[in-house]
């Protein structure tokens, strides 16, 4: 089963932070208070389109080709994400 | 009430179409050739004579309310606006002929007209009365609905 | 994704593909419009009248999509904040134009050919226009919106003043085609 990581507090809807960190293999533990990285914030949707459009190089006429979209939604789709990091900075600042 | 509303809808189109229904588009079997040819010539000599400076005399061939409309002044007033818009008038050619009237005496010969500087065509049309008197006479923009 | 073919297919085509499509549907538009004689003068302004080459025909057509692609275009450069692609407004302002075949298509049955003003045939006419107007509108507010990028009262206001506009300019540029220089 795929787990998704929780980003939002279901109680009050605040962004969650990372409390407590475990290595796998020797189980040492490391506890604080630390931010998720702004990619983690953003949706699992949008995580992915990050992805898919590293992994095709920065190009939007391929990334287009390969979601069987046209070139303006898929760039539409990007300027949203842009738009959703840039609040997520203001926030974080 | 969508009954109403058809019913309506109904009378409506009908009503519309009582309008139009005192005229008729002619075939081309039952067209009489001789008043065509009558309409035809008046229409390519009246627009060649004011084409070439001079003016249409009428003789018997219309009715007396057209020839006092139409004089020589008003011919070449008339002429002389319509080639400022259009340039000269080129040619005509025949285009359809509706019939007019309960016993259906009227007839209206459309053709359309080349003029000099228009690329589009325009409409000569000629009506005859029931006695074949030329009994109108208009040129306009070329519609394919009769106005 | 949930596409509407409808009333949105620019999710899925734009761009060259659509600027192809819709050239080929203008020019069959435009021929079906010339054997019609239906006057294509703008989207708001149909006549009825086989008095013209094809080319005049055509000319219409081309007039109106040039027109109506340029202000959007020039809207959306002045308001919209993504990098709008000129291939894209033009190609699916073209596409959007499709179901303008509807009133040339309908006026190929024999009995539409000629009929007298204020007539029912008259009437039927505009009324499967106005369908293939809206139609249009739909489509080229959802391309519009696609391509740009832009939402709320600046993608309709935008919308509304550049298809103002591009009608001036179509019937404007129409009337000194008709007249030979």
């Amino acid at each position: 089963m795929n787990k998704k990581l929780p980003i939002r507090c279901p109680s009050c809807e605040s962004f969650l932070k990372v409390k407590q960190l475990q290595c796998d293999k020797c189980e040492t533990e490391v506890s604080g208070l630390y931010s998720l990285p702004i990619i983690s914030q953003l949706s699992i949707d949008d995580q992915k389109f990050i992805l898919d459009f590293a992994k095709a190089s920065g190009s939007l006429k391929i990334m287009a080709q390969n979601m069987n979209l046209s070139y303006p939604t898929v760039r539409n789709k990007l300027d949203e994400i842009i738009n959703s990091i840039n609040t997520l900075e203001t926030n974080e600042d | 009430m969508k009954s109403l509303v058809f019913i309506l809808g109904v009378y409506f189109i009908f009503s519309l179409n009582s309008c139009s229904q005192d005229f008729k588009k002619l075939d081309n079997t039952e067209l009489d050739k001789i008043k065509l040819q009558i309409a035809q010539n008046f229409a390519v000599n009246y627009l060649t004579k004011l084409r070439e400076g001079s003016f249409y005399e009428f003789h018997d061939e219309a009715i007396d309310a057209l020839k006092s409309q139409l004089t020589e002044q008003n011919q070449k007033l008339i002429y002389h606006q319509l080639s400022d818009k259009f340039g000269d008038f080129k040619s005509l050619e025949y285009a359809e002929t509706w019939i007019q009237g309960n016993n259906n005496s009227i007839l209206i010969f459309r053709f359309k007209s080349n003029f000099e500087k228009s690329k589009k065509k325009l409409e000569v049309r000629v009506v005859l009365n029931e006695s074949g008197k030329i009994a109108g006479f208009w040129i306009k923009p070329w519609s394919d609905m009769l106005k | 994704m949930k596409i509407n073919y409808l009333y949105a297919p620019f999710t899925r085509i734009a761009g060259l593909k659509s600027l192809l499509i819709g050239l080929i549907g203008l020019f069959i538009t435009a021929y079906l419009a010339f054997l019609t004689g239906t006057h294509l003068n703008g989207l708001l302004n149909l006549d009825f009248a086989k008095d013209a080459d094809f080319v005049f025909y055509l000319l219409e057509n081309l007039i109106n999509w040039v027109s109506i692609s340029v202000f959007l275009f020039l809207s959306g450069l002045l308001l919209s904040k993504s990098r709008i692609r000129i291939i894209d407004i033009f190609g699916t302002s073209v596409l959007s134009r499709l179901p303008l075949i509807i009133a040339p298509l309908i006026r190929s049955f024999p009995f539409l050919q000629s009929f007298v003003f204020q007539s029912w045939k008259m009437y039927l006419i505009i009324v499967f226009y106005l369908v293939s107007v809206i139609w249009t509108i739909i489509l080229l507010f959802n391309g519009f919106r696609i391509s740009c990028n832009l939402k709320n009262e600046r993608l309709i206001i935008s919308f509304i003043i550049s298809i103002l506009f591009s009608e001036i300019v179509t019937r404007m540029v129409i009337y000194l085609l008709i007249f030979k220089t």
